[in-house]
C-alpha cells in the first residue's frame, strides 16, 4: 500500500509542479516576485516542459504503434505460446487438462490479449504507463496427497512499467520468467560500459582532431586526418570490425572475449566502436569551424589582439559547437543500447542481439519492450538535444511569440 | 613638419592567387600624422582596404608583402617574421626586404602587441563583426583583461562605462545583451566600443558606416568624431562616398589601381583636386550634380591587376588621357606643400586642357551643396 501512496504521490507531484511552473509563468501567482519569476518563470524551463510534453505525446504514439504491430503479428499464437510454456518449471502439458484451460485463459489475460481490441489497449497503456502495480509470478506445485497439481500466486513485486516477461531461455539465458524491464536493463548494464567508454573516445578524441584539422586546413594534419576518415569510411562495416579484430588480437595480443572484470578485454571493443564514430565527429567539428573561420567575427576577434588559439578556442569552437551539440545527448544515451556486431564479435552479453533473438523465438513481450525502451531513449535524447542546444544559442528563441 | 606616427615608404603587397602573383598596392608612400584624421578613398578594388591591412599584419593567407617599409614607433610593420611559406606547395616566396639592419621582422607575438591594443580596426559590417554567441559585455571586457589585465570585475566596470560612452542606454542592465538584439547601429557602437577599449593611438576605419542605414551613418560618423577628440587617436577612414569624407576627414588620399594618386588637406582635395581620377570622383558626387543635368559616372571597370599594368592605371579611363600615360607612370608632382598629384598634366610640358564643368564650378555648387544640405537640416 505504502508503494502505491509513493507512486501515485510522485505522479501527482509532478503535475502539481507543472502547475505551479504554469502559473508563475502567466504571472498568476508570484507575480511581483523576482526570485520566483527567476526561478520557476525561466523561459528555459518552461521550453524544456513543453518539450517534455511533447516528448510524452511521441513516446505515446510509438507505444501504439507498437501495440498494434505487436498484435496484428502474434494474437493468433497466444495458445500455441502458452502450451509452451513452463509454469513454474513445470511444462504446460504436464498439468491435468482443467486447469491448462484455467492457466492459458488467465495466461491469456496476463499477456493482455484478453477482451475488445480498446480493452486490451487500455490495459497495455495501464501497464506501461508509470502507475504503481503488482505483479506475481505463478508456480505449480504437486500434492503428493491428492495427486494434483496446485496453482501458486506468489513473488509478488510492484512495478511501475509493466512490459511482461520472457518465456524462452533461448532469449533470457538461463533466467526463467524473467521480467522484461529487469532483463532489458541488465542486459544495458553490461552494454553500457563498453558503450559510454567508445562515445568518451569518440568525442574526446573526434573533437580534437577536427579542431586540428580545422586549424590546419589543407595543412599536412588535414590531410591525415581526411586519410583516416576515408579510410574507415570506405571499408564496409563489418570488414572493418574484423579488420580491428585481427589487428587488436593478432598483432596487439589483446584478449578477444569480452570480461567485465578484465579492464584489457575493454580495449578492443571500446576501441572498435570508438575510432570508428569518431571519424564522423571529427569531420563535422572540421567542418563547422571551417565554416565559422571566414566570419567576419573572426577577423575582428583578430583586429581585437586575440591570440589565435583563443580566437580557435573561445570564440570559433563556440560557434562551432552549436549545431554538434544536439548530437551529444544521443550518444550518450544510445551507449545503453550497444552494438550488434561489437558485442557478438567480442561476446559481450548485452542487448545489442537482444532484438534479433527475441523475433527469432517470437518472445514478442521482450520485442515490444525493447522497442518502447529504445523509443523512449531516442525520444528523451532528442528532448536533452534541443534542450542543450537552446542553452548553449541565446539566439533560440525560448517563448512562443 | 612634425614626426609622422605611420611612415609607409614604397610599399608593393602582392597576392598569390591562380598560380600567378600580382601586385595590388604598387609603391605607395604615405606619411600619417598623430591626431589628424586621414581618409582614403577609391573604388572597390583600388587596394585601400589591403593597405591599412598591412599595419596590422591581417593581410590574407595568401598575401604577403613584396617590398618597402612601414615604420611605426621603432618597429618596420612591413618586415614579417618567417614568412617563408610555402603557398599550396607551389612555389615559396622569398621576401625582398631581408635585410639584417635596422628593426627586427615582426612575429606574430609583436603583432598581438600591436593589433587593437595600438592600432584598432573597426570593419565595414557591424552585423557580422560580434560574435553571435557572447554577450556584447564578454567581448568588451575580453579586450580589456587582455590589454590592460583587469580582472573579470574591474573589466566590466570598464566596459560598462565604454557602453556609455558610445551612447548605448541603460549600459549597465545592457551589458549582458546578444548581439542578436541589437540593430546595426548599436552594433557598430559596441564595435567602437571594443576598439576603444584598447586605448588605440590608431584607429582605422574600414568604410565604417557602408553597411548601415543613411539615418545612422551621421550619428557614428559624429560619434567617432567626438571620441577623437576625446581620446586623441589618430583615425584612417577608409572609404568610397567622398560625401563621408568630407564631413571628417581633415586630410585625404585618392587610390586607384593600388596606387595613391592624389592627396592633400580636405581643401586642396576637394577645392583644387589636380587629378583627373579626383575629378571623375568629385564629378559623380549627387550633391554637386544640378537639376536637369545627367549625373555623371566613371566609365570603365577599374584595373583587374591580372596583366601588368603600363603607364598609368587610370589612362584607359580617362577622357583627359595623354599619350604618355600609356606609356610611363607618371611621377608624384608637388603642388603645393601639402598637395601631391601623379598625373602628367602637371608636367610643364602638358598640354593645358579644360577641366570638367563641375570642376571650374566646384566652389560654387559646393556653397550650393552646403546650402542645400543646411536647409534639408532646417527643415
Amino acid at each position: 500500500m505504502a508503494f502505491y501512496l509513493i507512486g501515485y504521490s510522485i505522479i501527482f507531484f509532478i503535475i502539481a509542479l507543472v502547475i505551479f511552473i504554469e502559473l508563475v509563468a502567466h504571472r498568476i501567482i508570484y507575480k511581483d516576485n523576482a526570485v520566483m519569476q527567476r526561478i520557476f518563470g525561466h523561459p528555459l524551463l518552461r521550453y524544456s516542459l513543453r518539450r517534455v510534453g511533447s516528448s510524452l505525446i511521441t513516446i505515446l504514439l510509438a507505444v501504439i504503434a507498437t501495440f498494434f504491430l505487436i498484435r496484428a503479428g502474434y494474437a493468433s499464437e497466444m495458445d500455441t505460446l502458452c502450451h509452451q510454456t513452463q509454469f513454474g518449471g513445470v511444462p504446460i502439458s504436464k498439468l491435468p487438462p482443467q486447469l491448462v484451460e484455467d492457466v492459458c485463459v488467465r495466461f491469456e489475460k496476463d499477456m493482455g490479449f484478453a477482451g475488445s481490441p480498446f480493452e486490451q489497449l487500455g490495459f497495455f497503456l495501464y501497464s506501461i504507463l508509470p502507475f504503481p502495480k503488482t505483479l506475481c509470478t505463478t508456480s505449480f506445485t504437486l500434492d503428493s496427497a491428492t495427486g494434483e497439481y496446485l496453482m501458486h500466486v506468489q513473488d509478488c513485486r510492484f512495478f511501475i512499467m509493466d512490459l511482461g516477461k520472457i518465456f524462452n531461455t533461448s532469449v533470457s539465458g538461463d533466467q526463467k520468467e524473467v521480467y522484461v524491464i529487469d532483463f532489458v536493463f541488465q542486459k544495458m548494464a553490461i552494454s553500457f560500459p563498453v558503450g559510454i567508454l567508445a562515445v568518451l573516445v569518440d568525442l574526446g578524441l573526434g573533437y580534437p582532431l577536427g579542431l586540428w584539422m580545422a586549424k590546419h586546413k589543407d595543412g599536412i594534419p588535414d590531410k591525415l586526418g581526411n586519410a583516416y576518415i576515408i579510410t574507415v569510411g570506405s571499408i564496409p562495416g563489418v570488414a572493418y570490425y574484423y579488420i580491428l579484430l585481427a589487428v587488436f588480437v593478432g598483432i596487439f595480443s589483446l584478449p578477444s572475449v569480452y570480461n567485465a572484470s578484465d579492464p584489457l578485454s575493454y580495449i578492443a571493443p571500446v576501441l572498435t566502436l570508438g575510432l570508428a564514430g569518431l571519424t564522423g565527429t571529427a569531420l563535422w567539428v572540421r567542418r563547422y569551424m571551417v565554416d565559422e573561420f571566414n566570419s567576419d567575427y573572426v577577423k575582428f576577434a583578430r583586429a581585437k589582439g586575440l591570440s589565435e588559439n583563443r580566437i580557435m578556442g573561445v570564440h570559433v569552437m563556440r560557434n562551432a559547437i552549436v549545431p554538434l551539440i544536439r548530437s551529444i545527448p544521443a550518444s550518450v544515451l544510445f551507449a545503453l543500447l550497444g552494438s550488434f556486431f561489437v558485442e557478438k564479435i567480442y561476446n559481450i552479453q548485452g542487448i545489442g542481439n537482444l532484438l534479433i533473438n527475441a523475433n527469432a523465438s517470437k518472445e514478442f513481450f521482450a520485442i515490444q519492450g525493447v522497442v518502447i525502451i529504445e523509443a523512449f531513449i531516442a525520444v528523451i535524447a532528442y528532448l536533452l538535444g534541443d534542450i542543450v542546444t537552446a542553452v548553449a544559442d541565446p539566439r533560440i528563441s525560448l517563448s512562443k511569440e | 613638419m612634425e614626426k609622422p606616427i605611420i611612415s609607409v615608404k614604397d610599399l608593393i603587397v602582392g597576392f598569390y592567387t591562380h598560380g600567378k602573383k600580382v601586385d595590388v598596392i604598387r609603391g605607395v608612400s604615405l606619411n600619417v600624422y598623430r591626431g589628424e584624421t586621414l581618409a582614403i578613398v577609391g573604388e572597390s578594388g583600388s587596394g585601400k582596404s589591403v593597405f591599412t591591412k598591412t599595419f596590422t599584419g591581417m593581410l590574407d593567407a595568401n598575401g604577403y608583402i613584396k617590398q618597402g617599409e612601414i615604420l611605426f614607433d621603432d618597429m618596420d610593420l612591413a618586415k614579417v617574421a618567417k614568412k617563408s611559406r610555402s603557398l599550396k606547395g607551389k612555389e615559396k616566396i622569398v621576401l625582398e626586404n631581408k635585410d639584417s639592419n635596422g628593426p627586427k621582422p615582426m612575429s606574430k607575438k609583436d603583432w598581438l602587441k600591436i593589433r587593437g591594443k595600438r592600432i584598432a580596426t573597426i570593419f565595414q559590417d557591424p552585423m557580422t563583426s560580434l560574435n553571435p554567441l557572447f554577450s556584447i559585455g564578454f567581448q568588451i571586457s575580453e579586450v580589456l583583461i587582455k590589454h590592460h589585465h583587469m580582472t573579470r570585475k574591474q573589466a566590466k566596470e570598464e566596459a560598462i562605462k565604454l557602453l556609455e560612452k558610445v551612447k548605448i542606454p541603460d549600459a549597465a542592465r545592457r551589458y549582458r545583451d546578444f548581439p542578436f538584439q541589437y540593430s546595426g547601429g548599436m552594433r557598430q557602437r559596441v564595435v567602437i566600443a571594443i576598439a576603444l577599449a584598447c586605448r588605440p593611438e590608431i584607429l582605422i576605419c574600414d568604410e565604417p558606416t557602408t553597411a548601415l542605414d543613411v539615418t545612422v551613418q551621421n550619428q557614428i560618423l559624429d560619434l567617432i568624431k567626438e571620441l577623437q577628440q576625446e581620446y586623441k587617436w589618430t583615425t584612417i577612414f577608409i572609404t568610397h562616398d567622398l560625401g563621408v569624407v568630407a564631413n571628417v576627414a581633415s586630410r585625404i588620399a585618392v587610390m586607384y589601381g593600388g596606387q595613391i594618386v592624389e592627396y592633400g588637406t580636405s581643401e586642396d582635395i576637394f577645392y583644387r583636386p589636380a587629378h583627373p581620377y579626383t575629378w571623375a570622383l568629385l564629378s559623380s558626387l549627387p550633391q554637386l550634380g544640378v537639376k536637369g543635368e545627367p549625373l555623371s559616372y566613371i566609365p570603365g571597370n577599374p584595373p583587374t591587376f591580372s596583366s601588368e599594368i603600363i603607364g598609368d592605371a587610370y589612362a584607359p579611363r580617362n577622357k583627359y588621357a595623354l599619350k604618355i600615360d600609356f606609356l610611363k607612370e607618371s611621377p608624384m608632382f608637388q603642388i603645393s606643400e601639402t598637395h601631391f598629384a601623379k598625373t602628367w598634366l602637371l608636367d610643364p610640358r602638358a598640354p593645358k586642357i579644360e577641366k570638367p564643368v563641375v570642376i571650374q564650378e566646384l566652389t560654387k555648387r559646393m556653397a550650393a551643396a552646403a546650402k542645400e544640405l543646411k536647409r534639408e537640416v532646417e527643415e
